[in-house]
């Protein structure tokens, strides 16, 4: 299976684009144990970076910081 | 020939115009200056045909003046028609002073006419940006699904922005938003100038920002004068990024609200459609994550499911062929000891014979049957010929033995 890279640097619309990727293979596709592990995580992680980006404590500090 | 004095001259002249404008008039004119000092306002007027400057002269309102014209219109909106670039329509007493010549001094002015100027100025812009196709062009630039980094222009201190900001930044859903302040008049003749440098400066650095958003509080209507200029309304048409504007107010819309991505009536609605944006964003993200949360599980079940009914099938199917091996292994049991028993038996069988055979054969046998057993010496005699005359010869019979002397050898 073709390994996915996750982009250092995600922007909102292809977090959401890939997400709704998955979705749309649950739902077409017949998607097998290994690979749902997978989506299941990656789904996981999309959801995470975008809750975090949408409060983005970090970019606040390292305005501090400067 | 005589000759006059100045003095004479504008003298005459004064009598001259006191008698030809005895009353008040009302005239047009641009305003082209106006500054005030003791709460008087000195003004420069002027009239154009083109960019040519046909008329122009200076005029005065006195401070009493001003403070009926006040009550009379409102401090916002008389603020807002005194300003330079406006049409006015003034009652003015014209009186020529021999040491300051010609003096327009204002007495009333009738803000309607100024506001249909505005109006018919306002016309021509929208037809004009209608003519060049910028009426929607902002509004087609895709606009990000999160509006996080934002380049607003506005004027700090205005209540507007204050509740823009403050809205933003205590949003219930903990959301953040990069805000980059670009400080500018929101009334007056510099509205024009301060936010097209300002907008310049942001696309030249469009990349750090997701949209533009435009803020400023209430107002009187004739405030909003500066957002149909047709200047600002271009470049905001053209903008390389999604121009959102907020600019408070209730019933008209200005050309800069027409030509924008998107106009909402406050500031705090501004702040709301971002926050609310960002909300839907998060939502359908949690949506789908929770739907591919509940249908790997539904997978999974389903892949248990097929598992168990395997394991099902492979208990039951090794079940029967267990039994079936049982059932065999017995039978093969049964028969390998009774093929064994049988073998056994044969076996004893012949054993028994062979002892009695080997009985039968036994000398003890033969003894018994009457046969007896000769011997010399302790050795059995076969032959005749082994024995000679007066040999004593040992007779072995079942119970004893006897000894003999031999006396007659027959061959």
């Amino acid at each position: 299976m073709k390994e996915k890279k996750i982009p250092t640097e995600l922007d909102y619309q292809s977090a959401f684009d890939e997400l709704q990727q998955i979705v749309r293979q649950l739902q077409e596709e017949v998607v097998g144990i290994d690979e749902l592990t997978q989506k299941v995580r990656r789904a996981s992680e999309l959801q995470n970076f975008c809750k975090e980006k949408l409060r983005k404590i970090e970019l606040e500090l390292q305005k501090i910081e400067i | 020939m005589t000759a006059y004095s100045l003095f004479e001259l504008n003298l005459h002249v004064r009598q001259v115009v006191a008698l030809n404008f005895p009353d008040s008039l009302w005239v047009t004119a641009e305003v082209a200056q106006i500054k005030e000092s003791r709460g008087h306002h000195y003004l420069e007027l002027l009239q154009k045909e083109g960019e040519e400057v046909i008329a122009q002269c200076p005029a005065m309102i006195w401070e009493t003046v001003y403070r009926q014209l006040k009550r009379k219109l409102g401090e916002p909106t008389l603020e807002a028609i005194l300003q330079a670039g406006m049409q006015l329509l003034m009652k003015v007493k014209v009186e020529f002073h021999e040491r300051y010549g010609l003096k327009i001094t204002i007495e009333d002015i009738d803000d309607t006419y100024t506001e249909g100027q505005m109006a018919m100025q306002r016309r021509k812009n929208l037809l004009t940006l209608y003519d060049l196709g910028l009426l929607e062009k902002n509004a087609k630039l895709p606009l990000p699904m999160v509006l996080q980094r934002l380049a607003v222009i506005t004027s700090e201190r205005a209540a507007g922005f204050q509740d823009f900001f403050k809205h933003l930044k205590t949003n219930q859903f903990g959301y953040f938003f990069d805000l980059k302040i670009f400080s500018a008049a929101v009334q007056g003749v510099n509205v024009e100038r301060e936010f097209c440098a300002h907008l310049e400066t942001i696309a030249a650095q469009k990349n750090q920002f997701d949209a533009v958003v435009i803020i400023r509080g209430g107002g009187a209507k004739l405030d909003l004068a500066a957002f149909d200029s047709f200047i600002l309304c271009k470049a905001v048409a053209n903008f390389p990024l999604p121009v959102l504007v907020g600019i408070g107010h209730e019933t008209d819309e200005t050309l800069l609200d027409i030509v924008s991505h998107k106009a909402l009536k406050t500031p705090t609605a501004v702040a709301n459609f971002l926050i609310d944006r960002s909300m839907e964003y998060e939502s359908q993200m949690v949506g789908m994550a929770q739907y591919i949360s509940r249908q790997s599980l539904q997978i999974i079940q389903e892949n248990q499911n097929i598992l168990n009914l395997s394991f099902q099938q492979i208990r039951s199917k090794s079940n029967g062929l267990i039994q079936y091996l049982q059932q065999n292994m017995e039978n093969i049991a049964q028969n390998t000891a009774t093929y064994w028993k049988n073998k056994i038996k044969n076996e004893n069988n012949s054993l028994d014979n062979l002892e009695k055979i080997t009985q039968i054969l036994s000398p003890d046998a033969a003894l018994k049957r009457g046969f007896s057993m000769t011997m010399l010496n302790g050795k059995p005699i076969i032959s005749v010929q082994n024995v000679q005359k007066n040999d004593i010869l040992n007779t072995v019979f079942q119970d004893g033995s006897l000894e003999s002397t031999v006396t007659k050898i027959n061959q």
